[in-house]
């Protein structure tokens, strides 16, 4: 058995050690201290550079790469090279500027200041959603699309005030909130169920048509209620009970739930039966996500 | 080199270290597409908590160091047993032990307050692309941990000569390939931070 890769005693490691602990205390006393002062550019470089030199002596000196056998430090380089170029990879797919779609960025005063930088946010493109968690209101940005004050809604699709799809690409959602289509996107995932007349399965899942406009006229923001935090238990509608559950919504997106709930009141005989229809904002969807209510609760504040 | 084994071989490395390094270099790559995740949805949450909130770097420190030192400790149980000095070994071994279970109880206790302070894998991009690259850098540790654990136990039960020298080795080049993934965390998640 030839011992041709570990030469020497254990002085070399011990030397590591120590220089790896000191190495550490620097890149502590950089960052902790601002040894470099504060926002220096030459503090990034030198940590980089600190760690890729720790980085090397643990595994030319610890892993014994630097005795060893070629043929492994070359599958392990190769690894590394790979690993690089998915990184280079990942870092260009995600991001390409657009000038379509793009949300305007919240305001800088909302943030802590070192994201400021990154506030060119594909929000559509990305197709990211951002549950503002009402345990975290301390956190809860400005949204986007709270920065409109105006919303234009109507019930009305051939209102002006409404925008088409073919002109509302560029200023997607800023200038109005454009329910129509959305909602009715959004809708599917409620019809399996509710079906898609809004008729509901006797004894099963109760009917949207016109119970959904009478219990928008009991209390607005009953629906908002049971579309983001659920509802359990047995309810009555028009004489039939019903129970059953339904799963709380809030992973949808502010506008999503807005969406569907307008076009569900604005569709079939509900808007016959509802009164004064004021149509909902993703506003309105995020002030109720701070109730941060159960099913349960859904169910007693039911009207 | 014995060979053991019949038909031609073109080198005279260790089935299980040759082995071992090819197997580091495919966590390299998921690393590496775990800690390019990280940096691509860095400063893109919307909603907080956020980085800077969050971090306590002086902490963090002190858990690089241990894991640091253990793996000081991993090449120093690897020389004791290649002098046969199986005392010195096992003392060796039952520290890195020690020290990455403490690595482990600094990561338990870092998450448990992140997730008390409102950072849980739902609520931002920096939750789910932090928690998924040092759950995963974690996760290694710990069966890092265990392995040892079985090699230390082997010890007892059987007697443990230089002839072992190979699995003991190819434990420390896993371990060591742990250390260094977390050189790069500790730079790239959490002193990039606060510059």
């Amino acid at each position: 058995m030839s011992h041709n890769n570990h030469k020497g005693g254990a002085a070399i490691y011990v030397i590591t050690a120590v220089f790896l602990a000191i190495l550490t205390y620097i890149e502590f006393g950089l960052i902790q201290y601002k040894w470099l002062g504060d926002g220096n550019p030459a503090t990034i470089l030198t940590i980089v550079a600190l760690s890729i030199v720790k980085f090397i002596a643990v595994i030319s000196i610890f892993m014994h790469l630097k005795d060893d056998n070629k043929t492994l430090f070359g599958f392990f380089a190769a690894g590394l090279v790979f690993a690089f170029a998915i990184f280079v990879a990942m870092s260009f797919l995600f991001t390409v500027n657009s000038t379509k779609n793009r949300i305007a960025a919240p305001t800088t005063d909302n943030l802590s200041s070192h994201e400021s930088s990154n506030h060119n946010i594909l929000v559509e493109e990305a197709g990211f959603r951002f549950p503002a968690g009402p345990k975290n209101q301390a956190y809860v940005i400005e949204r986007p699309f709270e920065s409109t004050k105006d919303y234009s809604f109507s019930l009305d699709s051939s209102n002006s005030s409404v925008s088409s799809p073919s002109n509302s690409q560029d200023s997607v959602a800023l200038e109005s909130f454009d329910w129509q289509e959305l909602g009715q996107k959004t809708f599917n995932s409620c019809s399996s169920c509710h079906q898609a007349t809004g008729t509901g399965i006797p004894g099963a899942f109760p009917p949207l048509n016109k119970n959904a406009a009478l219990k928008y006229n009991s209390d607005r923001e009953y629906l908002l209620k049971a579309v983001t935090f659920g509802l359990t238990g047995e309810i009555d509608v028009d004489g039939n009970s019903y129970n059953s559950a339904m799963p709380a919504w809030g992973y949808l997106s502010d506008e999503e739930i807005a969406a569907v709930l307008n076009y569900v009141l604005s569709s079939w005989d509900n808007p016959n039966t509802v009164v004064n229809f004021e149509a909902y904002s993703p506003n309105d969807v995020n002030s109720i996500r701070a109730l941060n209510l159960s099913s349960d609760d859904t169910l007693k504040q039911r009207p | 080199m014995s060979m053991t084994s019949h038909g031609y071989r073109s080198s005279n490395i260790k089935d299980p270290k040759l082995l071992m390094w090819i197997f580091l270099a495919s966590d390299c790559m998921f690393f590496g597409s775990l800690i390019g995740t990280y940096l691509v949805y860095r400063g893109r949450s919307l909603v907080g908590p956020y980085p800077q909130d969050l971090f306590d770097i002086p902490l963090t420190t002190i858990s690089t160091f241990v894991l640091l030192m253990s793996s000081f400790l991993m090449v120093m149980a690897l020389y004791y047993l290649r002098k046969n000095k199986i005392q010195s070994f096992r003392l060796a071994t039952f520290g890195v032990i020690i020290f990455g279970s403490i690595f482990l109880g600094f990561q338990v206790f870092e998450f448990s307050h992140f997730a008390h302070e409102g950072l849980t894998l739902q609520q931002n991009l920096f939750g789910s692309s932090f928690y998924v690259l040092t759950g995963t850098h974690g996760i290694h540790v710990a069966i890092g941990v265990l392995w040892l654990i079985s090699l230390l136990i082997t010890s007892y039960i059987r007697p443990m000569t230089s002839k072992d020298e190979v699995y003991l080795d190819v434990a420390a080049l896993y371990w060591h390939f742990v250390d260094i993934v977390w050189i790069v965390i500790f730079t790239v998640v959490y002193l990039i931070e606060f510059i």
